[in-house]
């Protein structure tokens, strides 16, 4: 935990509970993302972690309202004392220009290639926060600056396309960033970039989080940088949470077969050279997850059981969450 | 030279300059160096681990290999054999032992044909045989990555992300090349999917002893797979050598640099670290800088960066590094970066 919020406060910043995500088919609705409950404190970062396909981004849309018509979200995402599922998409948008704010995985599709940069940055800030055109250029000048592009002034007047790839994910985290909002959900920031950009925008990210004191939920399936920035981790698969954890729990003693099937398939954890360890099979599409647990068909623990009692995501050790039945039983190493 | 220490692929002063053309007459109006001058050799058998940012020139290096482009200048032999001066039947010849891999397992497989066609397909182009035939090799290969023959009439898109890569090795190793370039081979993949195709060119790399050019840009991976590693930046190979040396104790400060950005899943090693993060972003190809290519964004950079080229000093094991840290200023004379300079730059 950061030391902005004393472990154990008793009001989260955002609190998701129970949200299901339903899209409409020709003839039945498929259930992506399922019952799916977590929350965050103010200064804190949480990871989302999980395949592809298993409801991550369905999840963070579903929060900001962003879903196709064709999709039905029940649940409840409480976020400072206000219910965001079902609010009016007027509000809904006034709160995610000020309070929320979002950063996609492809800078180039989320800049508008017609417009300078300047001038996307500061409508971003007047639309939410009004004033004069001036005053909202000089602050997106400064939140260039913030984001380490050298010469924001000169900058403001550029399109998208003259900027690198790096330069523009830093563009849409000043985009973001603009506003001050409490909440910055971040969807896979880094996944397309070279691994030193990538620490350039994790480093910024950590320092703005600590300047701002705002929350985090950042997507991503790199474990790495989830113990790089997280505090804590919601894991997903097959459209559920299997597991949440603090982060120096979660790496040291993973509660789900799921997690650390994960963790272990990671080179770290075995000698050089040697073949790494697997996690046997596929994830399955929605329309075809198993009965029981969704995991059955792919862990080393299945017993007869898990094969038709779905598990519950139960409360562990204080702070911990874990969706299988055999938890209290099995002792789960991960290699060092 | 006899034939036993001979190189399986040997490639010295590699270049390709592509124009840029604009406007409708199509006028060449500036040059990118994509590969500039890049030499390394690939032994019998050998997996080298090619790594380096994204625009850096792995791609067209290996294009280059395989005549799919044709290069500037520099050469390129395969056992001995001038690739560039070869043709007809040895052209073929040579084409069959290698082989390429791509990135995207979604896009790099026609989706109207069935696995039989795509992995069958070298042998139709290349030996004439019936269509029984080529399907009892097409169900020997899919044992060899680990497929049933149940799916010799299914199409890729019936196929998961892993699958397909699955697929796409499959057809590589068709025509039993001895070696096989492998761009990005996992990066397009899930976690849990990626240890499984690394495994597989683990297990060929034993079982039949094919050498892969393994491209990545994750470290981590190519590091665990490879024998050695080449370090490219902007269209240069800065530092070559033993994986475990240049991970552990890198030479170039490029090397040093990439290599403390990988995040590592342990939060406590996470919170310890310290990292070196890059300073701007990488330089245009259309307009590299002068002298050392990296000294634009190097933490080390002297007087004499800014204006000369530094040329390759050799490390151990037969590597060699490219900077002047090694030849001037502090002499490291091919030692690792963080034991030499430790006590001076703090
Ligand atoms: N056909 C082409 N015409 C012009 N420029 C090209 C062409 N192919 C590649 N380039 C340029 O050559 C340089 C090297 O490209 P290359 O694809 O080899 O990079 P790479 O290291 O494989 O990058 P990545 O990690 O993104 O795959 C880049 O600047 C690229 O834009
Ligand atoms: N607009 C949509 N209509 C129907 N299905 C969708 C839609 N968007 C996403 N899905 C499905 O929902 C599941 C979860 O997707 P997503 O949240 O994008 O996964 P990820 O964890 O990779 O972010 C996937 O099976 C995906 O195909
Ligand atoms: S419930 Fe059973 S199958 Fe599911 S994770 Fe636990 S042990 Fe494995
Ligand atoms: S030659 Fe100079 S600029 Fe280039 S890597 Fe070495 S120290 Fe840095
Ligand atoms: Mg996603
Ligand atoms: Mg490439």
């Amino acid at each position: 935990m950061t030391d902005v919020t004393p472990p154990g406060d008793p009001a989260p910043l955002l609190s998701v509970t129970d949200l299901s995500v339903g899209f409409k088919g020709h003839t039945e609705t498929v259930t992506v993302v399922d019952h799916v409950s977590f929350s965050l404190r103010a200064g804190e970062t949480l990871g989302i972690v999980g395949e592809s396909g298993s409801g991550k981004t369905v999840s963070s849309l579903a929060l900001l309202g962003l879903l196709p018509a064709s999709a039905r979200v029940t649940g409840s995402a409480k976020f400072d004392g206000r219910e965001l599922v079902g609010m009016p998409p007027r509000k809904l948008r006034d709160v995610r220009g000020n309070d929320i704010s979002v950063i996609f995985q492809e800078p180039m599709t989320s800049l508008d290639p017609a417009f300078t940069v300047g001038n996307q940055l500061s409508e971003a800030y007047r639309n939410h926060r009004g004033g004069s055109r001036r005053k909202a250029l000089d602050r997106a000048a400064e939140m260039l600056r913030l984001v380490g592009i050298p010469e924001p002034q000169r900058r403001l007047g550029e399109y998208p396309h003259s900027f690198s790839g790096g330069m523009r994910q830093r563009v849409m985290i000043a985009m973001a960033l603009i506003c001050s909002p409490k909440l910055l959900i971040a969807d896979e920031p880094t996944t397309a970039l070279d691994v030193t950009i990538q620490s350039q925008i994790l480093e910024l990210l950590k320092s703005l989080q600590a300047e701002l004191g705002m929350a985090m939920i950042f997507v991503t399936h790199d474990l790495g940088v989830v113990a790089s920035v997280c505090d804590a981790v919601s894991v997903m698969y097959a459209g559920q949470v299997i597991e949440e954890s603090p982060i120096d729990e979660f790496f040291s003693h993973p509660l789900h077969p799921y997690s650390a099937g994960l963790l272990d398939s990671m080179p770290q954890s075995v000698a050089k050279g040697e073949r790494l360890r697997m996690i046997a099979g596929t994830v399955p599409p929605p329309s075809r997850f198993p009965v029981g647990c969704r995991f059955h068909p792919r862990c080393k623990y299945v017993v007869e059981a898990c094969t038709t009692t779905p598990p519950e995501l139960d409360s562990v050790e204080g702070d911990r969450k874990v969706r299988c039945i055999r938890h209290a039983e099995l002792t789960l190493e991960v290699a060092k | 030279m006899t034939a036993e220490d001979q190189p399986l692929l040997r490639v010295r002063g590699l270049e390709k300059v592509f124009p840029v053309k604009k406007g409708i007459m199509r006028r060449t109006v500036a040059q990118v160096r994509a590969v500039d001058g890049v030499s390394f050799d690939v032994g019998k058998g050998e997996i080298l681990g090619l790594v380096g940012e994204s625009g850096s020139g792995k791609s067209t290096t290996g294009r280059l290999i395989l005549r799919l482009i044709e290069p500037t200048a520099g050469s390129v032999e395969l056992e001995g054999q001038d690739v560039r001066a070869l043709r007809g039947e040895e052209l073929r010849k040579t084409r069959r032992d290698m082989q390429m891999v791509f990135q995207d397992p979604y896009s790099s497989l026609d989706p109207l044909a069935t696995v039989a066609d795509v992995v069958g397909e070298p042998f139709q182009v290349h030996f004439k045989m019936t269509r029984k035939e080529r399907d009892n090799k097409v169900v020997e290969l899919l044992e060899q990555v680990g497929m049933g023959s149940h799916h010799l009439r299914r199409f890729p898109a019936a196929f998961s992300g892993g699958q397909r890569q699955r697929i796409a090795v499959a057809r590589a190793l068709a025509l039993e090349p001895k070696l096989i370039i492998a761009d990005e081979p996992v990066s397009a993949l899930d976690m849990s999917t990626q240890s499984q195709v690394v495994n597989l060119l683990l297990d060929l790399q034993e079982r039949l002893g094919v050498a892969f050019l393994f491209i990545a840009h994750d470290l981590s991976i190519v590091h665990h797979a490879s024998r050695r590693i080449a370090v490219m930046y902007l269209g240069a190979i800065v530092e070559v050598g033993d994986a475990e040396e240049v991970y552990a104790r890198p030479r170039h400060p490029y090397s040093e640099a990439l290599i403390s950005a990988i995040p590592v899943p342990d939060p406590q090693a996470e919170r310890d670290r310290t990292r070196i993060v890059l300073k701007g972003d990488p330089p245009s190809p259309l307009n590299p800088p002068s002298g050392c290519r990296y000294h634009t964004r190097c933490a080390y950079a002297m007087e004499i960066c800014n204006t000369v080229d530094p040329e390759p000093t050799p490390t151990v094991n037969g590597g060699t590094v490219s900077c002047h840290l090694h030849t001037s200023g502090p002499m490291l004379n091919g030692r690792p970066i963080s034991q030499s300079l430790r006590n001076t730059s703090g």
